[in-house]
């Protein structure tokens, strides 16, 4: 039974540096407590410049208690894994979701900064693959625009699976590059069959 | 300012006239219409005897507009100093933006097409655009390389084909084989 345990997660210790043979959870690369204060410093910021014009918004700080309650419950929710075959994501508090896609899917590997992670030394990594299910069918009639423009880019940064991105937002920068590379070496090692589908 | 150099960047050279294309795309409109902005006071000030206006006009909009254009200067070199790609043997890696960094990183097999543009500006500059992109629309968005010469033009788009060529045969040939000696 132990040897089990071992197998499935013998990297118990965090930031040691990865071994290609070990399964690297959530817990060797966590999302960080600041990132469930990214939202509310934001707020809190925004309405301070506001203030000194005069004006602040009210809608914004009635969300500030509601980030604070879900945002511990959607990291505390969020696993991810990357194991021999697959990268896989579990999420959600109330209605769960699994996803598992296989390293050959993966079509690019993004690594992103926007100015709050830049000061506090965050970094998101995105995961994309070529499914349907999300950019083409999850753009609103009222922001579809003709030719392929931008239709459906840049539209969710949520955490975790969504159309055909994965974010996993909120990692330390170099916690970012490590998973990053880790991905790229699984993605070399296993190459895909079919230059189109990838399966 | 440091330039981050990379093996493809020091044999494909960025174009140091992206630096002057984007500062002038960056502020043509606003430069334009703030001296539509000027001839109109200039016009409606003449039939007046208030000359004090419009010398205190002439003084911010022309002040104005160097500050614009100076400003998108230093910023588009700072871009062009930090813009960062490399092809590796596996990756081809684009790293751009000074204060919200992005990195792109896509494997040659997923390279679904590679294709050279210039518009009307990059015409009069003679610079050229590489796009490639992968089967996602923020690959579209974000895999480009900008504001290079012809000859480093050519030669990425070579050299992209050459090794999305390689990559996919070398990988076909492998499950080929694979399903020979499963059949036999």
């Amino acid at each position: 039974m132990e040897n089990i345990v071992q197998q499935i997660n013998p990297n118990t210790t965090p930031n040691t540096t990865p071994n290609i043979s070990s399964v690297i959870t959530e817990k060797n690369y966590p999302i960080t407590t600041l990132w469930i204060f990214k939202a509310p410093i934001i707020i809190i910021v925004m309405n301070v410049v506001a203030l000194f014009f005069g004006y602040y918004f009210p809608y914004l700080i009635l969300a500030l208690p509601i980030m604070l309650i879900a945002n511990p419950l959607i990291r505390a929710n969020f696993h991810y894994s990357l194991d021999d075959k697959f990268f896989g994501i579990k999420q959600g508090v109330i209605s769960k979701k699994h996803r598992s896609l296989p390293y050959g899917v993966i079509q690019n590997v993004f690594v992103k900064q926007d100015v709050f992670d830049r000061i506090f030394g965050l970094a998101t990594l995105r995961v994309e693959n070529a499914s349907q299910s999300g950019a083409g069918a999850k753009v609103s009639w009222w922001k579809k625009s003709y030719g392929s423009s931008s239709s459906g880019y840049g539209q969710d940064d949520g955490v975790g699976s969504s159309g055909n991105k994965v974010n996993i937002p909120g990692l330390k920068k170099q916690d970012a590059e490590e998973l990053k590379n880790f991905i790229l070496q699984k993605i070399k090692n296993n190459p895909i069959e079919d230059s189109q589908s990838g399966l | 300012m440091n330039i981050s150099m990379s093996k493809t960047r020091e044999k494909f050279p960025l174009s140091t006239k992206k630096v002057l294309k984007k500062t002038v795309t960056g502020t043509l409109a606003l430069t334009l219409s703030l001296l539509i902005i000027w001839i109109v006071i200039a016009v409606s000030a003449s039939d007046s005897s208030s000359t004090e206006i419009f010398g205190l006009a002439t003084f911010g909009i022309f002040g104005l507009i160097l500050l614009v254009v100076f400003g998108t200067y230093f910023y588009q070199k700072w871009y062009y100093a930090v813009y960062f790609y490399d092809l590796t043997d596996d990756f081809i890696i684009i790293k751009k933006g000074p204060i919200t960094p992005s990195e792109i990183t896509i494997p040659y097999e997923r390279v679904q097409d590679v294709y050279v543009d210039q518009d009307l500006l990059d015409r009069l500059f003679g610079i050229y655009d590489v796009h490639l992109s992968s089967a996602t629309i923020s690959s579209g968005m974000e895999a480009h390389i900008d504001g290079v010469e012809k000859e480093a033009a050519d030669g990425l788009r070579g050299f992209l084909l050459q090794t999305v060529q390689q990559k996919i045969g070398k990988n076909h040939n492998q499950n080929v084989n694979n399903i020979n000696q499963t059949n036999q």
